[in-house]
């Protein structure tokens, strides 16, 4: 039970308790786990933002004497293939790599529920046209899909964030309806629909607020993915373009060297997954502190 | 006193897989200004459905219904809201019927919301009285419904549902999810605010004790038809229809000196799907013959009490 305390209105004593916000965020705080993911995602922001104050080295400065060193003192992350200092490289690419990530799953989620929600609360028809778009979507293998979109819409970094979107409509469509579709039958839908409750508001104010706790977790889950997948893209020449500093455009690059110089791998793909790792915690724990119905 | 609900012929199917569902199939009923229709009958006999069709939340297939002398068998759009904001709905379970993520304030205050004529002050001061008046306490405004208990909850569905001041309410089942200490208080609530502000209620239960305490009129209901209607009183000491006595003598007495004479039906329930002309029951009733298969007429055979039933002067042999 959240903390209350009792104010005075006109006359009557009324438990007036924190907004919701407050008490979402204490509940937040309740969950080590969340708390470590909170932190963690929270200097990987603060890296990016800060990214050219500390980074030791220009990150596009070829250093042809010193390429493929190992980690030492003065390049912590070692070098790559043409001697650039990878550790600012890393730091460069968080900007990129994390504005990437969020934003083409924040973009493709919302489409996706604008469709999941239509399809789920007014079936029939509307679901049937929906759900087979989505399927059609689906059944293109993603990297195809995402190929195509790229030879369409174009590259870059802004393109890349609309074509990694596209790909992640269907599936937050098809998870925000198969919530709705449980929800939908429930009777408090019903009882909104007796007090006059247009679709657009039952929607945005019953259906969406109570599906959404999976929607959450779905889309940390998305954001690793997508910026796996942006470094295919890259790889594929279709991406974000070298020598900009993208954490999965760097990842294959250094495929190539990964016998003889692993680091060049590891470091990316490390940074990938403190960012994957952080979120999915944040996001279980956050899916958890949205519940009104937690008693702490 | 005058019909404030006139229904004619009224139905309800559903499409299933197996055929059309006669969920409601040709009730005709009237229910007077600031009276109470109980409805009674087993599960799954349609009485939720009737009630849902009557408030329009389900469209009739077929059928009349008046409200006020008004036809308002088919509403869309406006017509459709200014009908709920006169004809409301408590729903059985107050366990279901309140979004979890709304508090006590927001849940009473969203039909006056979307009623789009009330100021935010007005909202506020309404939702004050409204609480007020089912007597839910003001400290409550910003609890979620989880962290009350079933009474309050349902002190809150009543408190939604009185909020544009209707004249007519359908209780489905109000108090059947309640613990019977509780029962008592939300049925005597309902009986107050009847008083006070002259509500008509429709009734549906499958407490008979519940329907006896409440109703002036009663009708009964098996598989979508109405078999029986009478006032409340009468009904209780001169039931005519074979279905009914075999139901009200299923209800246990509490006096061990009165033998119960309990009529038990054999044979199958008739299926909804798709049935056959003729009276419902006539495959579980003890007198049924060839007449039975044919479509039955409701029949006055007392004053203000109609049976269908064409064998009911046979069986009931005061009648004749």
């Amino acid at each position: 039970m959240a903390k209350v305390k009792t104010v005075t209105i006109d006359g009557h004593e009324v438990i007036r308790r924190q907004s919701q916000l407050v008490a979402v965020w204490r509940r937040l705080l309740m969950s080590p786990s969340a708390v470590i993911g909170m932190v963690v995602f929270g200097l990987l922001v603060l890296v990016a933002i800060l990214a050219p104050v500390i980074a030791p080295y220009e990150y596009a400065k070829i250093d042809i004497l010193n390429a493929n060193q190992g980690p030492s003192l003065q390049h912590i992350c070692g070098t790559d293939n043409v001697g650039r200092d990878i550790f600012s490289r890393l730091i460069i690419g968080a900007r990129y790599s994390l504005t990437l990530g969020l934003c083409s799953t924040l973009l493709g989620t919302i489409i996706g529920m604008f469709f999941g929600a239509l399809a789920g609360y007014f079936g029939g028809t509307v679901d049937e046209i929906i759900m087979r778009a989505t399927d059609i979507i689906q059944s293109i293998p993603g990297m195809v899909l995402n190929v195509a979109m790229a030879c369409v819409i174009g590259t870059g970094f802004w393109q890349c964030i609309l074509v990694l979107s596209i790909g992640g409509i269907s599936g937050a469509a098809r998870m925000l309806r198969a919530q709705i579709l449980s929800i939908r039958d429930m009777e408090y839908i019903e009882a909104a629909a007796v007090t006059n409750c247009s679709p657009g508001k039952t929607i945005l104010k019953h259906l969406i607020p109570n599906a959404f706790s999976a929607q959450i977790v779905g889309m940390t889950m998305s954001i690793g993915g997508n910026i796996m997948a942006a470094a295919s893209l890259a790889y594929l020449g279709l991406g974000v373009a070298p020598p900009t500093p993208e954490w999965g455009a760097m990842l294959s690059e250094g495929r190539d060297y990964l016998a003889k110089y692993p680091w060049m791998c590891i470091f990316p793909g490390v940074m990938i997954m403190i960012t994957v790792l952080s979120l999915n915690l944040f996001g279980d724990g956050l899916r958890d502190a949205l519940d009104p119905k937690q008693k702490k | 006193m005058s019909a404030l609900v006139e229904i004619t012929d009224l139905k309800k199917y559903f499409k299933s897989p197996k055929g059309m569902v006669h969920a409601v199939d040709g009730v005709t009923m009237s229910i007077e200004k600031g009276s109470t229709m109980g409805v009674v009958g087993e599960s799954g006999c349609g009485k939720s459905t009737l009630g849902r069709v009557l408030i329009q939340m389900l469209a009739p297939t077929g059928g009349k219904l008046l409200f006020d002398g008004e036809d308002v068998t088919n509403l869309k759009g406006q017509a459709l809201r200014d009908y709920h904001s006169r004809a409301q709905f408590i729903f059985q379970d107050p366990y279901s019927s309140l979004d979890p993520r709304y508090t006590v304030e927001q849940a009473i205050a969203e039909p006056l919301i979307n009623a789009r004529k009330f100021s935010r002050i007005e909202i506020e001061k309404k939702t004050t009285e409204l609480m007020d008046m089912v007597g839910v306490a003001q400290r409550l405004r910003q609890s979620y419904p989880h962290e009350l208990d079933g009474g309050r909850r349902q002190r809150v569905v009543i408190a939604r549902a009185l909020a544009l001041d209707p004249e007519f309410i359908v209780c489905d089942e109000p108090v059947s999810a309640l613990d019977v200490s509780i029962q008592a208080q939300v049925l005597n609530l309902l009986e107050d605010l009847q008083k006070e502000r002259n509500l008509t209620y429709m009734f549906i239960t499958h407490d008979m004790s519940v329907v006896k305490h409440i109703s002036d009129n009663i009708s009964v209901m098996y598989l979508g038809q109405l078999v029986e209607t009478s006032e409340s009183r009468e009904l209780f000491v001169h039931s005519y229809h074979p279905y009914t006595k075999a139901l009200l003598s299923a209800i246990p007495s509490t006096d061990i000196h009165h033998r119960m004479n309990r009529i038990v039906l054999k044979g199958e329930i008739t299926s909804p799907i798709n049935p056959p002309p003729g009276c419902r029951f006539a495959a579980r009733c003890p007198y049924a013959t060839d007449k039975c298969r044919e479509p039955q007429k409701l029949e006055e055979v007392a004053p203000n009490h109609f049976v269908s039933c064409c064998r009911v002067r046979e069986v009931n042999p005061e009648l004749a």
